[in-house]
């Protein structure tokens, strides 16, 4: 695990700075549920992406790794977006 | 004639029941070559069962509505605002921001009580009922004279102190909180249906009198300002109105509802729990193969884990900590 961060660190690194920014944003627009909405949706869609480019990066696309980071988006996007209607 | 079957031993079926529960088990959560070394919960196909799974609950806990018997046994709202909450949180607010504080006005409590009871008969949720009524009608209709109004709403808060927050946190809204114009407050908190969901409304109308000088042969002219949230309203003049006319309840706040029914579950609270299941059910399964991985020292083609993991702790955490409420 420790080597699998050190070898990615710049996409942890990336995607922690993220997932830091759209949990600070979340709450801090509250209670505008319609930002909230939107950030949902940007952290969803940015996951696919940085899914995708560190896979990419690496030479290790697939389509089943497409599809994957695609379920898990969707299902990150869905369990958030529900919770704020 | 018999077959196998019937005269099989008790005991060799339930151990092949068993054997069958734990290949199950283990095709779900193991990694092995049957599931192409990668839980078969973790595989697309299955996290877009969940997340259909997770569309027919909420689904399912909004029909609710639909069934009040079974809807009331189960989920309930236990809001536990209070008029007297609300105005000495408004007050403190005020005097945080070297404000004076504001007076309760029984006829505004009146106004906002009317308004609450309009949007629950109407079932709207906005300043401006469907049929185009503003604040401003039920304000007058309580035989208020003023020369600055304004309105909040409020609902679906647990308590007062995250639905001030909620206030101040909206510019619109925090500007009727704050406005030096105000002096007085009238406030309903009111439990009902809108839209079919059990809800507490809060209403808070707030007014600055029409001083009797400009009362006397003035001609009313409203010129109102409709805020995209907040919403204010000003006259430059108004109507003589007697004020002996009016009915005097010193003191009392307008709560239409004293007893609350104790609930075991709000229809958030529920909801937050049966997402977090689904989360805790997936990254247990992560942390399960990473650690099963790990020790073989597998190479695989797949998703990265601890991206996964990393995402759906954000996603519980926010989960947790989401509060409900809306203001208008």
């Amino acid at each position: 695990m420790r080597r699998e961060i050190l070898k990615h660190k710049v996409a942890y690194g990336s995607l922690l700075i993220a997932l830091l920014f759209f949990t600070i944003s979340f709450f801090s627009v509250w209670p505008n549920r319609l930002m909230q909405r939107v950030l949902v949706v940007g952290l969803a869609v940015f996951y696919f992406v940085w899914g995708l480019t560190t896979h990419v990066k690496s030479k290790k696309l697939t389509q089943y790794v497409v599809m994957e980071y695609l379920a898990m988006s969707l299902l990150v996007g869905i369990l958030l977006f529900l919770v704020t209607l | 004639m018999h077959n196998g079957f019937i005269n099989m031993p008790r005991k060799k079926t339930n151990r092949r029941s068993k054997k069958g529960f734990t290949q199950i088990m283990n095709h779900l959560f193991h990694p092995s070559s049957r599931n192409n070394h990668r839980p078969k919960l973790l595989h697309p196909e299955a996290l877009f069962y969940f997340s259909l799974i997770v569309l027919a609950a909420f689904s399912l806990l909004r029909a609710l509505r639909f069934f009040p018997g079974l809807e009331h046994t189960i989920l309930g709202y236990a809001s536990n605002i209070t008029p007297e909450q609300v105005i000495l949180q408004t007050n403190e607010k005020r005097v945080d921001q070297g404000l004076g504080g504001l007076t309760l006005n029984n006829e505004l409590s009146e106004a906002a009580l009317a308004k609450g009871q309009d949007m629950f008969t109407d079932q709207y949720w906005s300043h401006t009922a469907p049929d185009g009524t503003e604040p401003w009608f039920f304000i007058e209709e309580a035989n208020y004279v003023y020369k600055v109004a304004g309105e909040n709403l409020a609902r679906d808060f647990m308590n007062t102190t995250d639905m001030v927050k909620a206030w101040m946190a909206s510019p619109t809204h925090k500007a009727n909180l704050m406005n030096p114009k105000f002096e007085e407050i009238g406030i309903a908190v009111i439990d009902g249906k809108l839209n079919g969901f059990e809800t507490t409304l809060v209403v808070q109308m707030f007014g600055s009198p029409a001083a009797p000088t400009q009362l006397v042969g003035s001609k009313k002219e409203p010129e109102t300002q409709l805020l995209t949230d907040a919403t204010q309203a000003e006259v430059k003049g108004a109507n003589l109105v007697d004020s002996d006319s009016k009915s005097i309840l010193a003191g009392k706040m307008v709560s239409p509802v004293d007893f609350r029914d104790s609930v075991l579950l709000t229809p958030l609270q529920l909801t937050k729990a049966f997402f977090l299941a689904v989360i805790i059910l997936v990254v247990m399964t992560l942390v399960y193969d990473t650690f099963i991985i790990n020790n073989r020292k597998t190479d695989r083609l797949l998703g990265k884990n601890l991206g996964h993991l990393m995402v759906f702790g954000a996603v519980a955490f926010m989960l947790i900590f989401f509060k409900g409420g809306m203001v208008n």
